[in-house]
């Protein structure tokens, strides 16, 4: 599964719309995921990757794809698995 | 001149029902809430309590809200919104944009609290649910009952343990007194069983595991219970231009401190709360009517209350009716006082007097009329609910009929 897939997924959960409605221009705002809210999925996410997205990042998200980005880049830099 | 406030919408959940028609028909039958705790005793040696049972927070809260709610907002906002809408007013409306809510609360959200410990120092995770804070501070009730009501004026909690829904009804009164607001939204509310929390009371040794029996010979502890008390105080003058009914006037408060041991009452600190009551309500003792007591059950308490009422009362003290609802809804912490402030408006509204339940045979050091078992029908003119919290905190409430 690639990051985008798991970022979607788990946006369209917390955002209760379908992930068809969800891509990465989707802007975070629009579909009600507030800055808790984000935070709720950003918790996910580090599980999800065992990753640590560091709290200066977390201002700067405002779409789907600014998450995926931050997490591919977070990946990057941890390493293969 | 103080301004006199009423009160004029009540609401309830504990385990004497979800509604407060529900609670006034068991406290007016006699019929206890406390039972056999079974997996919510989490293995402790605690086995009844005043459970609210077949509560579905789904019912009441949409998918949205309820990762922010730990049960004791949940309560604290069902109950929040009966009391509303009991005073016929609307959440929202424009005399919500004013109104102050005020929410007592002796434990805060342990739920959430304990959930995140569990995770760190049993799981082992690392991480707290992101949650965690706004959904666990002591102070969420009071914000989600604001958010969730509308409630734009000032907003606060108080904690002062078993007392906390007293004091924040004190509060509330105080700042219609002082034509800082003309409505309040004042109770309390507690959610107490969790694991931590009845390990806590465990080993504090004060919980029975037979039932709550206030002023019994045999008596042997307090039962644990849970739920949110709330009422709408309203200044006379604000309920009489809209024409709402006020079930009953809250003539005055007397709060004292015992200053002494941080568990055993004092008779002096209790009889000071109930003479500053009085006197601030302007009453003559021989007018009082019904005590809605303390009466915890605990071995300490009951005596204590008992001579308290005897030091202040003198001769009047025989000739009143002495009851505690503790004995129906247990002793549901931070929210007991304000169910126990609405069974005593509610006593006074329907002119039934509610029974203390379970008793057998009462104490020699317990000789007052104690109401046993079967409510009594009597109008009731002035009544005072009393609260004595840990830490000698005490509040005496004095309410008087319309």
């Amino acid at each position: 599964m690639t990051t985008e897939t798991t970022v979607i997924e788990l946006i369209a959960r917390e955002a209760k719309r379908p992930p068809e409605e969800i891509n990465a221009d989707t802007s975070l705002d629009a579909i009600g995921i507030d800055s808790l809210k984000a935070i709720v999925i950003l918790a996910e996410l580090e599980d999800a990757f065992g990753i640590e997205v560091p709290n200066e990042m977390v201002a700067s998200i405002k779409k789907v794809g600014d998450i995926v980005g931050k997490i591919d880049e977070l990946r990057l830099k941890k390493g293969p698995a | 001149m103080t301004r006199r406030v009423v009160v004029t919408g009540v609401g309830t959940i504990s385990a004497l029902g979800h509604t407060t028609a529900a609670f006034r028909d068991a406290l007016a039958a006699g019929r206890s809430g406390i039972g056999p705790l079974g997996a919510d005793a989490h293995g402790t040696r605690i086995g009844v309590g005043a459970v609210v049972r077949d509560f579905d927070p789904a019912q009441h809260f949409s998918d949205d809200d309820l990762p922010l709610l730990d049960r004791f907002s949940q309560f604290a906002v069902v109950a929040g919104r009966e009391a509303l809408k009991s005073a016929g007013l609307e959440p929202r409306s424009e005399a919500m944009l004013h109104a102050a809510a005020i929410i007592g609360t002796g434990c805060g959200g342990k739920q959430t609290d304990e959930e995140t410990y569990a995770r760190l120092y049993k799981e082992q995770k690392e991480r707290a649910h992101a949650l965690t804070i706004p959904k666990g501070m002591p102070s969420a009730a009071a914000s989600m009952v604001s958010m969730h009501l509308g409630i734009k004026g000032p907003v606060f909690s108080v904690t002062s343990a078993c007392a906390s829904g007293a004091h924040a009804a004190a509060q509330g009164m105080l700042l219609i007194q002082s034509g800082l607001v003309d409505v309040a939204l004042v109770g309390g509310t507690d959610a107490p069983f969790t694991h931590g929390l009845l390990r806590a009371w465990e080993a504090l040794r004060v919980v029975s595991n037979d039932t709550c029996r206030p002023f019994c010979k045999d008596r042997s502890g307090m039962v644990l219970g849970e739920g949110a008390g709330m009422l709408v105080l309203e200044s006379a003058d604000h309920a009489l231009a809209r024409k709402a009914r006020p079930l009953a006037e809250l003539a005055g408060c007397g709060m004292s401190s015992d200053a002494g041991h941080i568990t055993r009452p004092s008779v002096e600190g209790i009889a000071r709360a109930i003479a500053k009551a009085l006197a601030h309500a302007g009453i003559e003792l021989g007018n009082v009517d019904y005590v809605n007591a303390h009466g915890t059950g605990t071995p300490a308490n009951d005596p204590a209350e008992t001579a308290a009422l005897h030091q202040v009362f003198g001769e009047h003290a025989s000739r009143l009716a002495v009851s505690s609802t503790k004995s129906m809804h247990g002793h549901a912490l931070g929210a007991s006082s304000a169910l126990e402030l609405v069974a005593t408006v509610l006593a006074i509204r329907d002119g039934v007097i509610p029974p203390t339940a379970n008793f057998t045979e009462a104490d020699s050091e317990c000789d007052l009329d104690y109401v046993p078992n079967s409510a009594r029908r009597r109008d009731v003119g002035i009544a005072l609910s009393n609260s004595f919290a840990f830490g000698g905190l005490n509040v005496v409430l004095a309410v008087r009929s319309v």
